[in-house]
């Protein structure tokens, strides 16, 4: 199955990806992490103020069966949260780069990026 | 191991999981499509990883007195009973159906994974002369479920059998062996469940999925099997019975008929007189957090009990949950809260089913 996996983006190995605009980071959860997931039911996302710090969990995400963590690609302060996902989590399924978007984060260390995945490295790691 | 039918529902587009060392269809479209399709239209199921026993012979009806909760001397030809296997201690071995075929003859169909402990329980009860057959893997066990359920199967199965009434059964020859329909099933909607010969059940399998077409129907997974169990209230061994949980506790005592000396009766009756037993109860959520397996129950805050099973009940839109609680706080509009990743999720019980 081909995931898509836009060539703009950037990746963590725990499937979450981050658009960056200057020193702002949104950030989601890939198209292969969607699929494996299957029906999104219910995620938990930080108030705006949080400060994520990289490869920690920062919330939940939840299908039928199963309860999955999120983890911070990046640390820094959540600005902004994409509150219609709890009316409608199944956004995060239909359109996991757009509408799906989980998170805004101001940067506190623009190097933080510099580590993360491509979107080719990213498609190794998931062996497509 | 893998279910004669597995090929099929790899070509199907199944994801698999693990289930009592079976690979299983968890989903095909999808969970919540699949759990829908049964409320709304039609699915067909293939759980032929539960096990199956003959009981034969001209004490196997005592046999079935000594070991499970029913009077099976009470019960008709041709009828179902839904009971359970107990240890001396009361609690649940597992839960079955058994279906007579005659005061000399059952058909048993435990859990899956639960063949070869039913089997040697049975046999260790057993008089010289009584015959327990383990033929697991020589059938299928097809359960057609929903609205239009017995509309589709009644394309495919011969005579009238598609119409067999809830908890009977009727039977099938196939070929020289015995096979059955019966009015029964795990999703709370109208449908039958389809015991026959592995080859047949590839026939049948096929044929459903092609005739059910034109009403909608799907091949439904364990995933949908379990959300849709769930709403109703129903048990699942491994969940409601784990860590030893008695008939009472579990909400099953209606499977009990205590005129009969059974394995367990005594343990029972003083559990029954002593009433300070754990309660099933089922808790609908008011927060939107959703409640799993193992979870917390808590009762003013303080730990009181644990949830057993837990979803998001796609049918209500909220989270439901399976659990045990103290009597004190198992009447229904009890306010109580689950523990979910450290906060007190607001919920209340609710009667059974939830739907």
């Amino acid at each position: 199955m081909a995931s898509k996996i836009p060539a703009e983006l950037k990746y963590s190995e725990s499937h979450e990806w981050i658009r960056v605009e200057g020193d702002v980071a949104t950030i989601g959860i890939t198209d292969f992490a969607q699929h494996s997931l299957t029906d999104v039911v219910f995620v938990e996302l930080p108030k705006k103020g949080t400060k994520l710090v990289k490869g920690k969990a920062f919330g939940v995400v939840e299908s039928v069966k199963s309860v999955s963590e999120l983890f911070a690609p990046v640390s820094g302060e959540v600005t902004d949260v994409n509150d219609g996902l709890s009316k409608t989590p199944e956004k995060i399924n239909d359109d996991p780069y757009g509408a799906g978007w989980m998170l805004r984060v101001k940067l506190s260390a623009k190097d933080d990026v510099k580590v993360l995945l491509n979107a080719a490295k990213y498609k190794a790691t998931i062996g497509e | 191991m893998r279910v004669p039918l597995h090929d099929r529902h790899a070509q199907l587009g199944a994801r698999f999981v693990e289930f009592a060392g079976f690979d299983m269809p968890v989903m095909y479209a999808g969970i919540l499509e699949e759990h829908e399709a049964v409320r709304t239209r039609a699915g067909i199921f293939d759980v032929s990883h539960m096990s199956n026993l003959w009981i034969r012979g001209p004490h196997a009806t005592d046999l079935l007195l000594k070991t499970v909760g029913t009077n099976a001397s009470r019960i008709k030809e041709g009828r179902a009973s839904y009971t359970v296997a107990m240890r001396d201690d009361g609690t649940i071995i597992d839960d079955l159906i058994y279906y007579k075929f005659g005061p000399d003859e059952y058909h048993v169909v435990p859990n899956a994974g639960m063949n070869k402990v039913l089997t040697s329980w049975f046999q260790a009860h057993a008089n010289p002369d009584t015959i327990v057959e383990d033929v697991s893997r020589e059938y299928c066990i097809l359960a057609v479920q929903g609205p239009k359920a017995r509309e589709v199967a009644a394309r495919v199965i011969p005579g009238s059998a598609a119409e067999t009434k809830k908890f009977q059964f009727t039977e099938l020859k196939v070929g020289k062996r015995k096979g059955f329909v019966s009015g029964t099933g795990y999703t709370g909607e109208d449908g039958i469940e389809i015991v026959v010969p592995n080859d047949e059940g590839q026939r049948v399998f096929g044929e459903i999925l092609e005739k059910g077409k034109s009403v909608g129907l799907q091949p439904i997974g364990l995933g949908a099997r379990d959300t849709l169990r769930l709403e109703k209230g129903y048990c699942l061994a491994g969940h409601e019975f784990a860590g030893g949980r008695t008939p009472l506790e579990a909400g099953l005592e209606w499977t009990i008929h205590y005129d009969h000396d059974f394995v367990g009766k005594t343990a029972l009756e003083n559990q029954k007189r002593d009433a300070t037993y754990d309660r099933l109860v089922g808790v609908r959520m008011e927060d939107r957090l959703i409640p799993r397996q193992g979870y917390p129950i808590l009762a003013d805050g303080a730990k009181a009990g644990v949830v057993t099973s837990g979803t998001m009940s796609p049918t209500l839109k909220s989270g439901i949950a399976l659990g045990y609680v103290p009597p004190a706080q198992a009447a229904v509009g009890t306010r109580l809260a689950v523990e979910v990743r450290g906060q007190a999720a607001a919920c209340v019980v609710t009667k059974l089913p939830f739907l």
